[in-house]
């Protein structure tokens, strides 16, 4: 029961932090079309493209499916008191190894194949979340530095490979002057007629149902929450912090990699891995979902939806509103940040139970680590 | 041919934004608040100082736009970690997506996508500005009351409060001030060498900023060597592509270079860096 209470109050305060949001943006557009309509003209627009129609509904849930992975991969990382900025990055890894293998073995039955290359872009995923870790674990050095660098480096290097033919890169050398891999041999089938959503959605919501799960009734999750609520306490407890850690990382990155593989595989964007693959910006969105979410899976699938919502809407909005659409990333940010503020005042927080931190703990510095360690 | 002195001014090219931004990230992250905001900082800094140059004709304008640009977004980072106690990586976070958003919004409403101006603010000025600014919180932070204060407040919050220093009061000014020079690391991006602001265009300077300070171990000196390292970095891989060594070494690999440098260095020699004690902290103190 109390629970539950919490999660309605958590929807509220989420709910208020929306309105808030939507209205300062409002302000913004209000006063940079000096025109007080052109807010109402611009969300209607955001709305009905988004929501309004079938078609625009399709659109909407193929833009949430990956910032659904990506968002549940870095609550993970959350859960166990680490901030995976390097999300981005990894959905580029994993897009380009899903591609890779996708194109490589056009003779396997579709299933397989598409399996395979989801296996593909998860491992890539994890092996490039695996570095922050074991730089942390060993070395010292802070997650969100060591990813931040690596961003740049699977940024480049996946552009290099796209770019490159064989046996140095993985261009189709047929495309000519177009710098991309070679298409995929098998995509996931649309859900529904010739709408875009298409099995990656399935895929993905099934991976947070799956998450939220696995961290609420496992072993691996009670330990990985332990440690996220405080390092030291869980050490003292016998668990192993270290490992414990680089698993939420592993895990975390094999989900941002099958973001960029269901990605890859899905009917009608990309089929290819292209060179500018990187910073199409769903491994950020992913940042601000499971921030928005407070770090609960569960959670990630309406902030997921929230910013699915934004997204595709924006781009109608920007179209019939002539309202550009960045302004979406403004209320997107008010948002995340409305929510985690504390506005009820110091002296209620100190004397009423605490209600569930947006954040473990742990995340909250750096210098933690290394004290525990 | 590779010119030695060539690099070497580009490397204090490169250095400048990036050194005003660390000097921020440590006046800040000493005073116990983490600022991965530095970013949005920078980028508001860029866009108000080359849009207030461009509009007034008169690029100490902008200078002063773009520092108080930065001030301003450092404020807020205050207000949202010490007032509404957002986690501070959080507040960070979300300052950079929305200032992204921001500036974005506005170039393409009001100045058609991108700025160019010819109001420049001369390296020759804003790079002993820098230098300057790193040997200023030097100073503060080894000489004065102030740094002993500023320090303690980062270590130990509750100790310095029962001292009799007003804890909330400096991280405000610490904050606000890192958003200062911040600020004064995007004008240096956008008034100095290029005169122009494009969509992104900090491009993630703060984060290397931030990546600057950790790496200097929160110290100034240390710090301010650390991006010049990364801007050293930068220039090499610059020189050599425009070398022609792009014919063996392509140019995308070039580019990784100072990143990848950088990650090794951290790798090989932050194992014992401590961070103020008291970092990242939002609890009552």
């Amino acid at each position: 029961m109390i629970r539950r209470f919490n999660a309605a109050g958590g929807f509220v305060r989420a709910l208020l932090a929306l309105l808030a949001a939507l209205l300062v943006g409002a302000v913004v557009i209000a006063l940079a079309q000096r025109d007080v309509s052109a807010p109402l003209t611009a969300y209607a627009a955001l709305l009905k493209g988004a929501v309004g129609s079938a078609q625009g509904w399709s659109q909407t849930l193929d833009r949430t499916m990956p910032i659904l992975l990506t968002g549940v991969g870095v609550a993970v990382a959350l859960a166990a008191g680490l901030f995976n900025i390097g999300a981005e990055g990894q959905l580029a890894v994993g897009g380009l190894a899903s591609a890779v293998v996708g194109y490589s073995f056009p003779g396997l039955p579709a299933p397989l194949l598409l399996l395979l290359a989801m296996l593909a872009g998860m491992l890539g995923g994890a092996a490039w979340a695996y570095l922050p870790a074991l730089l942390k674990e060993k070395r010292g050095a802070h997650e969100v530095i060591t990813a931040i660098l690596l961003n740049y480096i699977a940024r480049n290097t996946t552009k290099y490979l796209a770019s490159v033919s064989p046996p140095r890169g993985f261009k189709d050398p047929t495309s000519g002057g177009v710098q991309r891999t070679p298409e995929v041999a098998a995509t996931f089938p649309r859900l529904f007629g010739d709408f875009d959503v298409h099995l990656g959605l399935v895929v993905a919501v099934v991976a947070v149902v799956a998450v939220a799960v696995l961290l609420r009734r496992t072993v691996w999750g009670y330990e990985t929450r332990a440690v996220g609520e405080g390092a030291g306490a869980a050490e003292a407890a016998g668990i192993r912090v270290s490992r414990v850690r680089i698993v939420a990382m592993l895990v975390s990155g094999a989900l941002c990699g099958l973001a960029g593989a269901v990605e890859i595989l899905g009917p009608t964007r990309y089929r290819a891995f292209p060179a500018d693959f990187y910073g199409a910006g769903f491994g950020f969105d992913g940042l601000a979902v499971a921030l928005l979410a407070g770090g609960s899976p569960w959670a990630v699938l309406p902030s997921a939806l929230l910013f699915g919502i934004l997204g595709s809407g924006a781009e109608i909005m920007e179209f019939e509103a002539d309202t550009p659409k960045q302004i979406v990333a403004v209320v997107q940010a008010l948002v995340i940040v409305a929510v985690a503020a504390r506005i009820v005042g110091r002296k209620r927080a100190a004397t009423t139970p605490a209600a569930p931190p947006a954040v473990p703990p742990a995340i909250e510095g750096p210098s933690k680590t290394e004290a525990d360690a | 041919m590779i010119d030695l002195t060539e690099i070497v001014k580009a490397a204090f090219r490169f250095w400048t934004p990036l050194g005003f931004a660390a000097m921020g990230g440590v006046l800040s992250e000493r005073a116990g608040v983490v600022n991965i905001g530095l970013e949005a900082m920078m980028l508001g800094g860029a866009f108000a100082a080359a849009a207030v140059a461009e509009t007034t004709g008169n690029p100490l304008f902008g200078l002063l736009a773009g520092t108080a640009a930065g001030a301003l977004i450092g404020f807020l980072h205050a207000v949202l970690t010490q007032a509404a106690r957002v986690p501070h990586i959080l507040s960070g976070v979300g300052l950079n997506l929305g200032v992204l958003g921001l500036t974005t919004y506005l170039l393409r409403a009001f100045f058609g996508g991108g700025i160019d101006t010819s109001q420049k603010v001369p390296g020759e000025i804003i790079t002993p500005l820098a230098i300057f600014a790193v040997v200023a919180i030097w100073f503060v932070f080894a000489k004065t009351p102030l740094g002993l204060r500023l320090r303690a407040v980062g270590e130990n919050p509750a100790a310095a409060r029962s001292a009799g220093v007003n804890v909330t009061r400096l991280r405000y000014g610490a904050v606000t001030l890192s958003g200062a020079l911040a600020g004064l690391g995007g004008v240096a991006l956008s008034l100095a060498a290029l005169g122009a602001f494009r969509e992104n265009m900090t491009g993630g300077r703060g984060y290397i900023a931030l990546a600057a300070v950790i790496f200097g171990r929160w110290h100034p000196l240390g710090a301010a060597a650390a991006a010049f390292f990364f801007a050293l970095g930068d220039a090499l891989q610059q020189a050599l592509q425009t070398a022609g060594l792009a014919e063996t070494i392509p140019p995308d690999f070039l580019t990784i270079l100072p990143y990848a440098l950088t990650l090794v260095a951290l790798a090989g020699l932050s194992g014992k860096a401590s961070p103020p004690a008291a970092l990242g902290n939002t609890d009552e103190a």
